[in-house]
């Protein structure tokens, strides 16, 4: 699934209409039936309405922590009520969510970076808290690449990583979404994770934040 | 070796040895190598690496991304302007919520401070900001002694971004606690004070919802407390920007606003038809921290609230703390289908103050009395209206009688004004009113002081309010007395003309000059002088 992503995530937005029902249905049907093409049309529209919900739900709740299992099944919802879905769906629009939620972030994550670089200095936000933001922007887009190499060695491993982490997705939405049995999902979890924390921990030393911005809650 | 030096073939030879060796137990392991790597050393070194990094990989990437990198989202707030609307000049940042940062401002016109909030401008840009001024301007018309004031709202543009205004508002800066601050000295406050906080609370939100404006983040942090009263600050703030945002052809969800700990049921799950009776749910769970000190649900998930297993702790930790009858109060509040809580904050209020009663009478009658089966049962069978020989008049109470009219044009408000001044009136001070159904059951004859004698006697009023309404012309003239039935004396006469489409207004001026003549008289509080 990685390999669809494009490098370089200038998604066309809002130029994909959800009104359109009956070429909606026919996307989430090709979706399930893995054609590649339903994806890359789909996945505008949900970085579109994924990334207008976040900011929504940031607003209103700058201090509660977002879930994206909570957006992106609203999400769903609603676009299962235009398209008529089928159950069915949910896994492989769970998939296309994922994918969506690491452009967001990726993008927002650059766009942090070049403010930072050359845009304007604030006032009234709080200096650690932009600071905090500015890590964490750097660990992801770190995290990021390693991912994009991860893709290029073994493209399923990177989708399973994108499913659990960028789309919050359980063992078995993963499984349902990539079409593998649960067990695969959660042996790819494993090597993907080894092999990702070796890159990132390979490139930085020990007190550079990786540790601080990949938190280990289990 | 790592990922960007490890090519595809190479993977392919290792994957297989290391999905092998995952699959057994780590001390078996090497003896697994062993014999699979034969002697191909650099082999053996780099699955035995990739091992030990599996083990360690299982600690990151375990919290979801939009947890960890969630903030990266968040809106930086422009700079904020130096002077607002021309006039408030920012100080210094005093606090930041959810929805908004509150600034210390100076308002040199009026040579006071003021507290100036911001909306945040992820905030800002999702409202539609007409449909937000307009229910700013609503909540801007509500007078209360337990409602603070709005002064002013506005939009200002950002300094060098078009693409950031701000919206904000202007209250009273009160440099008394709120709520919260209070629960942090005390972590549990007697039951009387749960009730007098729980009624000036409610009577403000019946006053409130009585002019349709819903609160919706009712919470200790918006319960500001003023020389020991209760005050409700960011009325309809909540409701203009739910509001402001529902109004979408997107068909997009609503945000649920409000604090989850506080929230109704059908806030919470972003219902269209939440009404009062959602403040009334909030409020009872304030009530419910501040008698226990704990929250009725410590952490709820986002879009639950207290579910029927809860609710059973719930009623036992309270019962542990306050007397059975103002645990059933409260709990019915807490009700979760909306039908099952008081249908008015009015209710609310009269419900707390007959369970504080009846809890003084089991004091004296411990043997006697049985439990009260409701709140209500025991408002009627305690209330000192409830019985015809009243001994003892109440300092403190006062009776609003029903108005004589002079055109059929004013018949409304006969009854009217009684339920609008009783409520303008309850709870300014120590002042309490006799609940107008109670008033107009008992009303007899003329608005004459002999009337209002007889009605005090009933209710057990001391002061009687009464009076009449004259059409002139396109205006309405309202007269006023106020007798101390215990000394037969008029102690306040007061007179107020307004518009006949107006009589809400006449209403809050004649209740302002009869409490501003009462002052004299009797201590009230300094809150009073924010009816206008």
């Amino acid at each position: 699934m990685s390999a669809m992503l494009n490098p370089e995530p200038a998604i066309a937005l809002a130029t994909a209409r959800t009104d359109d029902r009956s070429s909606f249905t026919q996307l989430l049907t090709d979706l399930r039936a893995g054609r590649r093409e339903a994806f890359d049309q789909i996945l505008p529209l949900v970085y579109h309405e994924l990334r207008q919900s976040a900011r929504r739900e940031l607003a209103v709740r700058p201090n509660d922590s977002l879930s994206t299992t909570a957006l992106v099944h609203e999400l769903y919802l609603k676009f299962s009520r235009a398209a008529r879905a089928d159950w069915r769906d949910r896994a492989h629009f769970l998939g296309v969510a994922a994918v969506a939620m690491r452009h967001i972030l990726v993008d927002r994550a650059r766009r942090r970076m070049a403010e930072k670089r050359g845009g304007p200095s604030r006032h009234v936000t709080l200096e650690d808290e932009i600071m905090a933001i500015d890590t964490q922007a750097e660990s992801l887009l770190e995290l990021h690449e390693a991912l994009d190499q991860l893709g290029r060695l073994d493209e399923r491993l990177a989708s399973v990583v994108e499913c659990r982490f960028f789309g919050g997705m359980t063992e078995q939405e993963t499984a349902a979404a990539l079409r593998i049995a649960v067990r695969t999902v959660r042996r790819d979890w494993t090597k993907a994770r080894g092999l990702l924390s070796q890159a990132l921990g390979a490139g930085m030393s020990p007190t550079s934040g990786l540790s601080m911005c990949l938190p280990s809650h289990r | 070796m790592t990922l960007g030096s490890l090519s595809r073939d190479r993977w392919k030879t290792i994957e297989p040895l290391l999905d092998a060796a995952l699959e057994l137990e780590p001390a078996q392991r090497a003896a697994f190598l062993d014999s699979t790597c034969r002697g191909d050393t650099a082999l053996r070194a780099e699955v035995e690496s990739l091992l030990a990094a599996c083990e360690l990989g299982t600690s990151i990437l375990e919290t979801p991304a939009a947890v960890t990198y969630g903030p990266l989202l968040t809106e930086p707030e422009p700079p904020l302007p130096q002077l607002l609307g021309g006039r408030y000049r920012i100080l210094r940042e005093i606090g930041r919520g959810g929805m908004a940062t509150v600034y210390l401002a100076d308002d040199p016109k009026h040579r006071r401070q003021v507290a100036v909030k911001t909306l945040h401008a992820g905030m800002a840009r999702i409202l539609g900001r007409e449909q937000f001024t307009r229910e700013i301007e609503i909540a801007a018309g509500l007078s209360h002694p337990h409602i603070l004031p709005l002064h002013d709202s506005g939009e200002e543009e950002s300094e060098g971004s078009d693409e950031h205004s701000f919206l904000y508002f202007v209250s009273p800066f009160a440099a008394g606690e709120s709520l919260r601050d209070r629960l942090r000295r005390e972590p549990r406050l007697s039951a009387a004070e749960v009730v007098r906080l729980g009624r000036e609370i409610a009577l403000a939100l019946d006053y409130a919802h009585r002019r349709g404006v819903i609160h919706l983040d009712i919470k200790p942090e918006n319960i500001l407390l003023q020389e020991g009263h209760a005050v409700i600050a960011d009325f309809g703030i909540a409701r203009a920007v739910s509001n402001s945002t529902s109004d979408d052809t997107r068909e997009r969800a609503m945000p649920i606003l409000g604090t989850p700990s506080y929230m109704s049921p059908e806030q919470a799950v972003g219902a269209r038809d939440v009404d009062g009776r959602s403040d009334i749910y909030s409020l009872g769970c304030v009530l419910y921290e501040l008698a226990t000190g704990e929250r009725p649900v410590p952490h709820p998930k986002y879009g639950e609230s207290v579910q029927a297993t809860a609710r059973t702790s719930a009623f036992r930790t309270l019962h542990k703390r306050v007397s059975p009858e103002l645990a059933s109060v409260i709990l019915r509040a807490m009700a979760r289908p909306k039908d099952d809580r008081f249908a008015t904050a009015g209710d609310f209020a009269r419900a707390l103050i007959g369970a504080s009663r009846e809890r003084k009478r089991r004091h004296w009658h411990r043997a006697v009395l049985a439990v009260a089966a409701t709140a209500s049962l025991a408002i009627s069978l305690m209330a000192p209206w409830a019985s015809r020989h009243v001994t003892t008049l109440d300092a403190d109470l006062i009776a609003v009688a029903p108005f004589d009219v002079g055109a059929p044009s004013l018949a409304p408000w006969k009854n009217g004004l009684v339920d609008v001044m009783s409520r303008n009136l309850d709870s300014a001070g120590s002042l309490r009113t006799v609940p107008a159904s109670i008033v107009i059951d008992h009303w007899q004859g003329r608005a004459d002081a002999e009337s209002a004698r007889m009605l005090g006697q009933v209710t057990g009023a001391r002061l009687v309010l009464f009076g009449g309404l004259l059409a002139t012309g396109d205006s309405v003239r309202a007269t006023v007395s106020v007798l101390d039935v215990e000394t037969g004396r008029t102690i306040a006469q007061v007179e107020h003309r307004d518009v006949a489409d107006r009589i809400d207004r006449l209403s809050d001026s004649l209740s302002a000059s009869v409490l501003r003549k009462l002052q004299r008289t009797r201590r009230i509080d300094a809150g009073i002088a924010r009816v206008k």
